[in-house]
């Protein structure tokens, strides 16, 4: 059974945006509680002291990411979280596996986990609230958005000691392995900002595939 | 002298460098490995602090130590190990006594193929260069530590053995459960590892002594070779979601004492450890005197194994599938052909879900290259079920191919009694750790009598003893006969298992359905000739897992045995089956328009509405008149957004059905000339991993009736345009995830704009837009599957 919000994520993944069908909605709950029980879901956090440059955040005067929509991001924040999370490598698999049988599986499926890869986050992001003594998150914030490379995940999982302590790496091309994985800077600031932004501060653009359907994320 | 593990006292290693050079002031997002360079000195006290606390091992600070590291860094290998082993041996001879050096060597940051993107060789070749410097550098024994996948650590573990004669020590780190982030379970590790030829192998980091104890209880019983424990020092006590740790040098040594006394042999610590803990456990353990009482024969028996699971012969019948071979199957033929594993990977989960334990895998033609064929195929396999491999083929260089490859310890199918094929055989068996069945066969061929099969066997098992194969390790098949044929011969072979089984104490292995060739009602022989083989204490049968009358014996018997208690698996399974249908099953007798069976995603049903159609029209005439029609209307339906891609998916996969029902007419008239399938080439493009999207738009495409040449992910340029060429294909459909990888997609449209000239290239994937699409260089932009479709069909 997938949770409510979750459930309309998944079908919103799968172009069914507006009401579940019923039938879609069942699938998903059956296709949810199999990749709960094939996940290993894994977060590490941490939170830096960071000074934003024109281009760069610096965490903690020893390491930058680079990105002037990240440091527009963080603007105003004097400390901000690095994170890292997973749903495990057996999700990578139990897909490589239902696309060889089961297609129609295969992509309610990876539609699921990408509804519990954020609703991991989310988990996250109380925690690390409850940690933050006072402080506002802002929105997540990931490499590839706007014009951080993707490459700068690197740094974040080298400073979690993100591959000992969730199994998540990149390949050559820096992309995360498992697929089910996020890195992401969150911005603490000492005053509650507006929403998220929406579209226009968005770093995916025109590439979204929401708004490729005429529709929005709704962050 | 060289290090060698003490066999009369416990072996001390040092506890952890990040640990200390954090307190030295190293932050977070800091290289240690740099500081072998910039700071020797720091390393060597750190090095000299634990060996005045007594550790008889320090290891260098060569954790991360490797290619990649020193490429991000744009340093040479050499400046990240050369300093730091020769600061570790500086330290030593500094402290005097017989002390070693250990090479240390962690994961390489990457993961491997299938689920990462790094090959097998080319990790091998990554720690290679890594333990090929650090022995130059003087290390005197190497350790693998904290490695999570199996896989990796194997490629580590043969680059250590190929590249230098150093011991080898290895270490992986678990979670609570028992598992490792990859899914590789203790037994796993251990049998890979003692096949591999480790001096020792055993647990680090992640946990802290407390959380390890059942984990040392449960290793102890599995391994036969010394044990090396690092714990942490407890579990990260969490400030800032990332900690420091809970546990007290004193506390440390008490549990150290305790893994001692159980038979651990080496002991050491990973994060969060200092000298203090490594002087309180030298303490504490120097009243351990127990003696090892050297390499026991293999505790875990006769066993296979992937990552997560471990096939023991002897306690339950084994059932090795059979389907994974060409021969007789001209399907499967024409897959291996065209390189395409599809067909193995869905043969492959429907044997496990039929039953089978392990899957026999034969790739054999005589016009492939079986070597890649069969080490490709494994590969693929491990990537979606996880059952041990019976590799089978009679070409050396494919069995090694695949061995090498394997993730775990396979089974090799197979050597017999003859002297080329016990030299050729045996060595790959030794070097990869894996067991073998052994074919009671020799240059006389195959004995009449029972004894002499025995005389075979047992001629077998001592070739592979001398050169060190565990006895466990080789399974004998007796050889089953045709009875049609050769009536006597049965008996004869049910003896042999029974002389193999009491007289050599080895496990065996039938392949049973030879036995009713030539007879009629084959199924009534071959589900007696296997209730009688198993009452002669086989072990495991070769045999089809789909074969419901053999399935059954095996179920039965294991009742009978008292295998199955209270007979309560036989009851689920029969009893279920007997109550299940289908999942959108159809009411009895109501009949199905092939529309709406298509409409629905109906693949049975679909099938049997094309075969009645098959009465009344030809084949061209059905898919042009009621597939297409029916296809295109759920097409509308979906982009409509009022039925979804699964939905769309299954519709697809349901008109598949009817083209498989049609294959045999449609083949007839295509050699008639009278049409022919429209080629796609389609591609994940180079640095791309994503595959979903791609392999969505092979299944509808493929159910739109196009031939889809499929080259999978990452794939080179060059690649994409010797495909495109090589089929005459006009159409080539690339995908890209990333928009760092819509780069990698112009490069390949560059390349098949100069090397086919009039190929027609559709682009789509998550990230792309038509502006992307233009950069690229692409004909088409395709934001969906039945986009491509569309486009495709208008190009033909």
């Amino acid at each position: 059974m997938a949770p409510d919000s979750c459930r309309a994520e998944a079908a919103r993944f799968l172009g069914a945006g507006g009401a579940v069908p019923p039938e879609l909605a069942a699938r998903i709950d059956e296709l949810y509680t199999i990749l709960l029980e094939h996940a290993l879901p894994r977060t590490v956090w941490k939170i830096f002291d960071v000074e934003c440059t024109e281009d760069a955040v610096i965490f903690d005067g020893v390491f930058s990411i680079r990105g002037k929509s990240l440091a527009q991001h963080l603007r105003g924040c004097g400390r901000a979280v690095l994170l890292a999370a997973t749903l495990g490598v057996g999700v990578d698999r139990l897909v490589a596996r239902l696309q060889a049988t089961a297609m129609d599986d295969a992509v309610v499926l990876n539609a699921c986990a990408a509804a519990e890869i954020e609703a991991l986050c989310d988990r996250a992001e109380v925690e690390i609230a409850g940690a933050a003594a006072g402080g506002f998150l802002t929105a997540r914030y990931s490499p590839g958005y706007g014009d951080v490379p993707l490459s700068e995940s690197q740094k974040i999982l080298a400073t979690l000691e993100a591959g000992k302590r969730t199994g998540v790496t990149l390949t050559r091309t820096n992309l995360l392995v498992p697929f089910k994985s996020v890195t992401a800077v969150i911005g603490i600031s000492g005053e509650k900002r507006e929403g998220g932004g929406g579209c226009p501060q968005c770093g995916l653009q025109e590439s979204c595939p929401f708004r490729k359907r005429g529709g929005s994320c709704g962050l | 002298m060289g290090f060698k593990i003490p066999d009369n006292r416990i072996l001390i290693f040092d506890g952890a460098m990040g640990t200390m050079l954090q307190e030295r002031g190293l932050k977070a997002g800091q290289f240690p490995e740099l500081l072998n360079i910039t700071s020797a000195e720091l390393i060597e006290d750190i090095h000299r602090e634990y060996l005045e606390a007594g550790a008889d091992v320090v290891s260098a600070n060569t954790f991360g130590a490797n290619l990649f590291k020193a490429e991000s860094v744009g340093r040479p290998l050499e400046d990240l190990i050369v300093p730091a082993v020769k600061a570790a041996h500086r330290a030593v001879s500094a402290c005097g006594g017989r002390k070693f050096v250990a090479l240390d060597i962690g994961p390489c940051g990457r993961v491997l193929q299938p689920t990462g993107d790094l090959s097998f060789e080319e990790a091998v070749e990554l720690f290679a260069r890594t333990v090929r410097v650090g022995s130059e550098a003087g290390a005197d024994l190497i350790l693998l530590e904290t490695f999570t996948d199996l896989y990796e650590l194997k490629a580590a573990v043969l680059a250590a053995r190929e590249n230098s004669s150093l011991p080898v020590l290895a270490t992986m780190s678990f979670e609570e459960n028992g598992s490792s982030f990859f899914g590789t379970g203790l037994e796993s590790m251990v049998l890979t590892l003692e096949g591999l030829g480790v001096q020792a192998l055993g647990l680090n980091c992640s946990l802290g002594p407390k959380q390890l104890v059942p984990l040392v209880e449960k290793i102890m019983a599995l391994s036969s070779l010394p044990v090396i424990l690092q714990p942490n020092a407890g579990l990260p006590v969490v400030r800032d979601g990332v900690g420091g740790y809970d546990v007290t040098p004193g506390e440390f040594a008490l549990y150290a004492r305790d893994f001692a006394r159980q038979g651990v042999r080496i002991v050491g610590g990973c994060c969060g450890t200092t000298p203090r803990h490594i002087a309180e456990t030298r303490g504490a353990v120097e009243e351990v005197t127990s003696a090892w009482p050297g390499v026991a024969s293999r505790k875990l028996g006769s066993a296979i194994c992937t990552p997560s699971k471990v096939v023991r012969f002897g306690d339950d019948a084994v059932i090795i599938g059979e389907r994974l071979n060409p021969t007789g199957k001209r399907a499967l033929q024409e897959a291996l052909r065209a390189g395409d594993v599809g067909y193995l990977l869905r043969e492959a989960v429907k044997q496990q879900e039929q039953g089978a334990h392990v899957l026999d895998l034969n790739v054999g033609l005589p016009d492939i290259d079986e070597a890649a064929m069969l080490a490709r195929a494994a590969r693929e396999i491990q990537g979606v079920v996880d059952l041990p491999l019976q590799l089978d083929s009679s070409n050396c260089a494919a069995l090694e191919a695949a061995a090498r490859c394997y993730n775990g310890k396979p089974l090799i199918n197979s050597v017999n009694g003859k002297k080329e094929s016990l030299e050729m055989v045996l060595p790959i068996v030794k070097k990869y750790g894996a067991a073998v069945l052994g074919l009671t066969l020799d240059d006389d061929g195959i004995s009449e009598t029972a004894e002499g099969r025995l005389a075979v066997a047992r001629r077998i098992v001592e070739a592979a003893e001398a050169i060190g194969i565990p006895r466990q390790d080789v399974l004998i098949d007796c050889l089953v006969m045709t009875a049609s044929a050769q009536q006597r011969q049965a008996a004869e072979t049910l003896r042999a298992v029974s002389l193999v089984k009491e007289e050599l104490g080895l496990k065996t292995v039938l392949g049973v359905s030879n036995v009713s060739f030539g007879l009629p009602r084959r199924p009534a022989v071959n589900r007696t000739m296997l209730a009688m083989a198993l009452a002669h204490g086989l072990d495991a049968a070769i045999m089809n897992p789909g074969d419901e009358g053999m399935a059954e014996t095996v179920a039965a018997w294991r009742v009978l045995t008292a295998r199955d208690e209270g007979a309560s698996q036989y009851i689920s399974r029969f009893a279920v089956l007997e109550n299940s249908g289908q999942r959108e099953a159809v009411a009895a007798g109501e009949k199905i328009s092939l529309a709406h069976a298509v409409a629905r995603g109906l693949k049975d049903e679909a099938a049997r509405a094309a075969r009645e159609l098959l009465a009344a029209m030809p084949p061209l005439e059905i898919i042009e008149k009621e597939i297409v029609p029916a296809l295109d209307v759920v097409g509308r339906e979906y982009e409509a957004q009022r039925l979804f891609l699964p939905q769309l998916i299954k519709s697809a996969e349901a008109a598949k059905s009817c083209f498989d029902a049609l294959r045999g007419a449609l083949e007839r008239s295509v050699d008639e000339g009278t049409g022919k399938k429209q080629k796609i080439v389609i591609a994940t493009v180079y640095g791309d991993i994503h595959d979903i999207g791609k392999n969505i738009v092979k299944v509808i495409m493929q159910n739109y009736n196009f031939e889809v040449i499929d080259l999978g992910r990452d794939v080179p340029p060059q690649r994409v345009a010797e495909a495109a060429a090589a089929s005459g294909t006009k159409l080539v459909g690339l995908s890209a995830l990333m928009t760092t990888t819509v780069a990698s997609m112009k490069e390949t449209i560059e390349l098949l704009r100069e090397k086919c000239p009039g190929v027609r290239i559709i682009v789509g994937g998550a990230v792309l837009t038509q502006e992307l699409a233009e950069f690229a260089g692409a004909d088409f932009y395709a934001r969906d599957a039945m986009e491509s479709v569309r486009l495709a069909k208008a190009i033909d």
